[in-house]
């Protein structure tokens, strides 16, 4: 047998024995019967005690920033570091032995204890919250994951501290809030200060209209304080029988004179607080003739004004100052809106409609309105203007002040189709209308008698119709003349005279005249509607029903009003009773 | 024996308006031109001297309130009837005019023919508010007719 071979099977005698040395050695390792290893080194033989292996693992693990654990499967907590006890607020000793439950925030227990049932079988993670010694809750994350099997189903469990981060995720949440909220507050003050700049410009606007009202008042003042020598100047020249030529110069002049006497009248009309007189009425016809001036003034170069088809009969039920600025107002978007093109015709027309309702319509041939501009053109502040040029506030106007007289404002508009406003209004009542007194068939008189009701602000619905008479039986001149004037105006057929006539329904009488007293009780008892006014003291007629006893010298004012509710309570008793004349 | 003429005084502080009445005046046979004050601070003493009937008073001018000038005629020249001239109306004017003892409102917007009847009203005792005033505030001026007869004299 050659040498060497015998040398190779010698050499793999020995390996063999070698390396069941080793595999002992392991195994006695493995099972915890080795104290020491002894491992030879080119510097001679290192000694490793096997007891102290584990070592700097304890260590490492003691030193970690985490909280550490093993839980056994009936959940006590068998071995922790420092650091989960310090978290717990613990000692260490009174951690190990304690319940996971115990150590757990009770309203994440079940998905904690879920996790660590789910752990024992593979990693898994959960967020919940530690219950401290002294209650307050600690933010951690369980990283839960499986022993060996020889540790019978025990886990571990890693506890990170969540509170750092939950706060810097609080931090973040609060500074998007801020940014979030300073970015809104920024939003809003730039919207109110477009806001502000808005109404500044607005009140701007606002002031120098105020200002060019405050001018066409006085210009209106002065303007009919100049006319009024010029036009008596004129009517004198008139009658002087002046030649041909010189005539028709004369009557050239009293028309352009006549053209500012109404221009001063509508600058007039403009300037008056619509709201005033809200409960009037107005004759379409002397409205037209009085407004069209300053109508016409209100277009630009090149804009024709029509109006021709006014009904002058017609009588709405508006105040004439109202009406001005509704129609003002048409009118002058009208023309602004034809402005740029330089030519165009607003017409303003009337026509009653069905129903006791008057149609006045103010339509261009102008542009005409977008759809956006048509659906809020009513809107205040809505303008398609500049602002310097417009408030927005012109036909939120129109509409409040047609609202208001009760009734409303139609649009017919189409882009390149012109605008047609429509409105509607209500006639004028019976009551309102002029003639208080035709009935009695009283001679006529001039211009001033009928608009005294009116003039003299009596309330409309009071007024008697013309067919009851009333006497006037007081002595001083002024207060007679007064208390005449308001019962003609409240449509009373009233005289003067000693004493009242057989038919009549109201007497006035003076309180300071006992004979007048006693003949003014005999006049209420002859008939059961009969009314009294008695100016003065008078203890014989004071607690008589149908007696009104205005007692001193009351003012002219305060005996309109007695003697208006003496028409409205006397009309009513007529009415109830059937006496209709 | 023919009718005494009544005598109007114009108290306004414009000059054109007291020549403008002075011409209405001129060729009416029933009134007389009674004169033209600038303002109204020596009224009561002017009426004594001039003896006006009816007396035209513009509403704004410098010196006196004419609401107060109102009061103190009334009270110390009863029978002088006073009308308000003005080219401003307002109900409460009218109302506070009225109240202090005015016989009405004339506009001076108003035609001539229109200012002459209302000072013929006020001397008839009639309360006069002139067409161009009531037009202002209310409803338009019907001609048909008049609704105050007076039966009786007194």
């Amino acid at each position: 047998m050659p040498t060497k071979g015998i040398e190779t099977i010698d050499e793999v005698t020995a390996l063999r024995a070698r390396l069941a040395e080793a595999e002992q050695a392991l195994a006695a390792i493995r099972n915890g019967e080795v104290d020491a290893l002894v491992i030879g080194g080119a510097d001679g033989d290192y000694v490793f005690t096997l007891k102290d292996a584990d070592r700097p693992y304890r260590l490492m693990v003691e030193q970690m920033q985490e909280g550490a654990a093993t839980v056994a499967n009936d959940g006590t907590v068998l071995y922790c570091n420092q650091r989960l006890a310090d978290m717990l607020g613990l000692p260490l000793e009174r951690v190990m032995g304690r319940g996971f439950a115990e150590v757990i925030e009770p309203s994440c227990l079940a998905v904690a204890e879920s996790a660590v049932a789910q752990g024992g079988k593979g990693a898994s993670r959960v967020e919940c919250n530690l219950q401290r010694a002294d209650g307050a809750p600690l933010p951690v994350n369980l990283a839960i994951s499986p022993l060996p099997e020889e540790f019978a189903g025990c886990v571990c469990v890693i506890f990170t501290d969540l509170t750092s981060e939950r706060k810097s995720q609080e931090l973040e949440t609060t500074r998007r809030q801020l940014a979030k909220h300073r970015d809104s507050l920024q939003s809003l003050v730039d919207e109110r200060t477009a806001e502000l700049e808005s109404t500044h410009e607005r009140l701007r606007f606002v002031e120098r209209m105020a200002a060019i009202g405050t001018l066409s008042a006085g210009l209106g003042h002065d303007l009919a304080n100049l006319l009024l020598p010029v036009r008596v100047r004129i009517a004198s020249l008139l009658e002087r029988g002046l030649s041909a030529p010189d005539h028709a110069d004369i009557v050239a002049i009293g028309k352009a004179t006549d053209y500012l006497q109404r221009l001063a009248a509508g600058l007039r009309l403009l300037v008056l607080d619509p709201e005033q007189g809200s409960g009037d009425s107005v004759l379409v016809g002397e409205w037209w003739g009085e407004a069209e001036s300053i109508l016409r003034a209100a277009l630009p170069v090149g804009i024709m004004l029509n109006g021709t088809a006014c009904v002058p009969e017609v009588c709405v039920g508006m105040s004439k100052s109202g009406l001005t600025q509704v129609v003002f107002n048409l009118v002058q978007n009208a023309g602004e809106a034809m402005r740029q093109r330089g030519f165009g015709r607003v017409t303003v027309s009337c026509r009653q409609g069905p129903g006791g309702i008057t149609l006045l319509t103010v339509a261009d041939d102008g542009p005409g309105m977008e759809r956006e501009a048509r659906v809020r053109c009513m809107e205040p502040f809505f303008t398609t203007k500049s602002r310097a040029l417009s408030t927005g506030m012109g036909l939120a106007i129109v509409a409040g002040l047609v609202k208001r007289a009760g009734g409303r404002v139609e649009l017919e508009t189409e882009s390149g189709a012109g605008c047609t406003f429509i409105l509607v209004l209500p006639h004028a009542t019976e009551g309102r209308k002029p003639g208080l007194v035709p009935e009695l068939g009283l001679a006529p008189g001039p211009a001033l008698g009928p608009a005294l009701g009116p003039a003299l602000g009596l309330v409309p619905a009071a007024q008697m119709g013309g067919t009851h008479t009333a006497t006037v039986s007081i002595g001083d001149d002024r207060s007679r003349a007064h208390i005449t004037a308001v019962l003609s105006g409240l449509g009373f057929g009233a005289r003067v005279g000693p004493a009242a006539g057989q038919d009549d329904v109201v007497w006035v009488v003076d309180g300071d005249c006992d004979a007048a007293n006693i003949a003014a009780l005999t006049f209420l008892e002859a008939r059961e509607h009969r009314r009294v006014v008695v100016i003065g003291d008078a203890a014989l007629l004071w607690s008589h029903p149908r007696a009104v006893v205005l007692a001193g010298s009351p003012r002219p004012t305060a005996v309109r009003e007695a003697l208006q509710r003496l028409a409205g309570g006397l009309r009513s008793d007529l009415e109830t009773k059937g006496h209709t004349s | 024996m023919s009718q005494p003429l009544s005598r109007v005084l114009c108290v306004d502080d414009n000059e054109l308006i007291g020549e403008a009445v002075e011409l209405m005046l001129r060729e009416q046979d029933d009134l007389e031109w009674a004169g033209w004050l600038a303002d109204a601070c020596e009224i009561e003493q002017e009426t004594v001297v001039r003896r006006p009937d009816v007396i035209l008073l513009d509403m704004n001018m410098p010196g006196r309130d004419s609401f107060e000038v109102l009061g103190s005629m009334r009270a110390k020249h009863s029978g002088v009837r006073v009308l308000i001239f003005s080219g401003y109306f307002s109900q409460d004017c009218l109302d506070r005019a009225i109240d202090a003892g005015a016989m009405g409102y004339v506009s001076k917007n108003d035609d001539p023919g229109d200012v002459l009847e209302a000072l013929r009203r006020a001397i008839r005792w009639e309360i006069a508010i002139s067409p161009g005033a009531a037009s202002q505030w209310a409803l338009p001026v019907a001609t048909a007719a008049s609704g105050v007869r007076k039966s009786e004299g007194r």
